[in-house]
């Protein structure tokens, strides 16, 4: 099958879960207002002292992307569970590829349109610099959450799919994250500090050799996860 | 996937007496390596009599990784020729990794108390071993909730590579982010002296990683059969009780 | 605690899992001879 007709087919599956999601953006609202409230609950966990809280800001902002991110991937799949969906859209060879495609895309916007809340929330809460920092936090954030959905939109191709599947889905996803959270919450911190020893950049390599290894990855062990 | 025919496992072999023999040789080997050990009894110039949780702690963290190096290559070999007895031998790995892995951690943090004066550090080494127990608990956690074999089998496959793969990311992500905070390196626990006791452990513990790995997939094995004979009667002649 | 203290705990731990493990896997392997010998005669068939 063609690459056109692969991206085709990426796009339409992605395109189906946004406007999906846009027509009640009830799961949008939910993720947005458990990490509003995640944001807080860490400021009452490790505050009132604002030095302390700029100090923690960067795990704070992090730790708040992956608890509430979470959320979105096994919701990301219940269409096609509740429909029976799944078996039809994986009529041709290519589909696998460009389901899951298709699906880490969506992912991604959502994900991303949830930072972008998250970030000047967190800004706020914590006197955090935003506008001289931002081209390397946004670098940050873009390469974090790449790795975070790919692995999470993988994954929860199965967690979805089975009982437990709430508790399931961090039990597998979370500890092939850790260098992801090691590596973004460094780079955002060292961002949000105007990078003095310029180690930012070292870490954003990490971050793009974790993309690089696991994106691939995911897309080629994915299609042993739908076959049917 | 044809299924395992019982009618392989009736009753003991002579090679399932080969298997109890060769258990009762490995820990005879380890009992031999402990009074070799504890016989050549001079205290570590460093360590005092901490050095003997080494002959422990080391070989038991090799098979812990060695454990899982099987499951890699198990998932892999499953992927490629779809014998359901790679899978299952994959999951013994597991489960057998798992097991080792956590024994690893224990005698690590018996070990570290005394010396350091605490139960833990975020070294590169210990906490990737954390990590990699982790990967696999959820590994086993995947197959105990995916009741369909075949399913299941895949799912694993992918999950058991995946997760073997992180563990060199793992350690360097760790291993930089402690080197950029300057943290305190930790006294080398690796290099014990190579002494011959620390060798005849290495022996023993081969013994166990393979008497452990080897019954586990026998034990699944069994198990495959039984459920494949249980269905088939069903098919066949309606409920079975037996 | 005195150095010894840790090392016999160290060795005491070890073995307590190795043997623990050692006799967990017997058991379900003759568990699961049982139920395939099961199968093999003594079935009460229910219609």
């Amino acid at each position: 099958m063609s690459w056109r007709r692969e991206a085709a087919r990426a796009a339409a599956v992605a395109w189906k879960d946004l406007t999906a999601e846009r027509r009640t953006r009830a799961n949008f609202n939910a993720v947005a207002f458990l990490a509003i409230l995640i944001l807080l609950l860490f400021g009452f966990a490790l505050g009132p002292d604002t030095e302390a809280l700029r100090a923690a800001a960067a795990g704070i902002l992090w730790l708040t992307i992956l608890f509430s991110g979470i959320l979105a991937f096994n919701r990301s799949y219940q269409l096609e569970l509740e429909d029976g969906a799944l078996e039809t859209l994986l009529l041709y060879p290519g589909d696998r590829r460009a389901l899951f495609l298709g699906k880490v895309a969506a992912n991604l916007v959502f994900v991303l349109l949830m930072e972008a809340l998250v970030l000047p929330l967190a800004a706020v809460l914590y006197d955090l610099p935003l506008l001289r920092p931002f081209p390397g936090l946004a670098g940050v954030l873009v390469l974090g959450t790449i790795g975070f959905v790919a692995l999470g939109t993988f994954y929860a191709a199965m967690a979805s799919r089975v009982r437990a599947r709430e508790v399931l889905l961090p039990l597998l996803l979370f500890p092939m994250l850790v260098p992801v959270l090691i590596a973004a919450v460094e780079a955002t911190g060292a961002m949000l500090s105007g990078d003095p020893l310029r180690e930012g950049g070292s870490w954003l390599r990490l971050l793009a050799a974790f993309d690089l290894i696991f994106v691939p990855a995911s897309w080629i062990a994915f299609e042993y996860i739908v076959e049917e | 996937m044809t299924p395992v025919s019982s009618s392989e496992f009736s009753g003991p072999t002579r090679f399932a007496r080969a298997w109890t023999v060769l258990g009762w040789l490995a820990f005879a080997a380890l009992i031999g390596a402990h009074i070799v050990g504890f016989a050549i009894s001079r205290p570590d110039r460093d360590m005092g009599h901490l050095q003997k949780i080494m002959y422990l702690h080391f070989p038991v963290a090799l098979t812990a990784f060695g454990s899982f190096a099987v499951v890699f290559v198990a998932s892999g070999l499953y992927l490629l020729r779809r014998a359901e007895h790679y899978d299952l031998l994959a999951a013994s790995a597991a489960e057998v990794g798992v097991v080792l892995t956590a024994l690893t951690l224990s005698l690590g943090s018996i070990w570290a108390r005394p010396t350091w004066g605490v139960w833990w550090t975020w070294d590169p080494r210990v906490t990737t071993t954390a990590i990699m127990l982790l990967v696999y608990v959820g590994y086993l956690a995947l197959r105990a909730f995916t009741e369909d074999p075949e399913q299941r089998a895949r799912w694993s496959a992918a999950v058991g590579m995946l997760g073997f793969l992180n563990v060199p990311v793992v350690y360097m992500s760790v291993r930089w982010w402690r080197s950029i905070h300057q943290v305190q390196s930790s006294p080398s626990t690796v290099a014990p002296a190579y002494a011959l006791s620390l060798r005849l452990h290495f022996i023993a513990f081969l013994l166990i990683f393979v008497y452990f790995i080897g019954r586990r997939y026998h034990a699944a094995r069994l198990e495959r059969a039984a459920t494949a004979a249980v269905e088939e009667a069903a098919l066949t002649e309606g409920e079975v009780h037996v | 605690m005195s150095e010894w203290g840790f090392v016999m705990a160290a060795y005491a731990v070890a073995w307590t899992v190795l043997g623990g493990y050692a006799l967990y896997v017997r058991a379900r392997i003759r568990r699961a001879r049982a139920m395939l010998e099961g199968m093999g005669e003594g079935r009460e068939v229910v219609r």
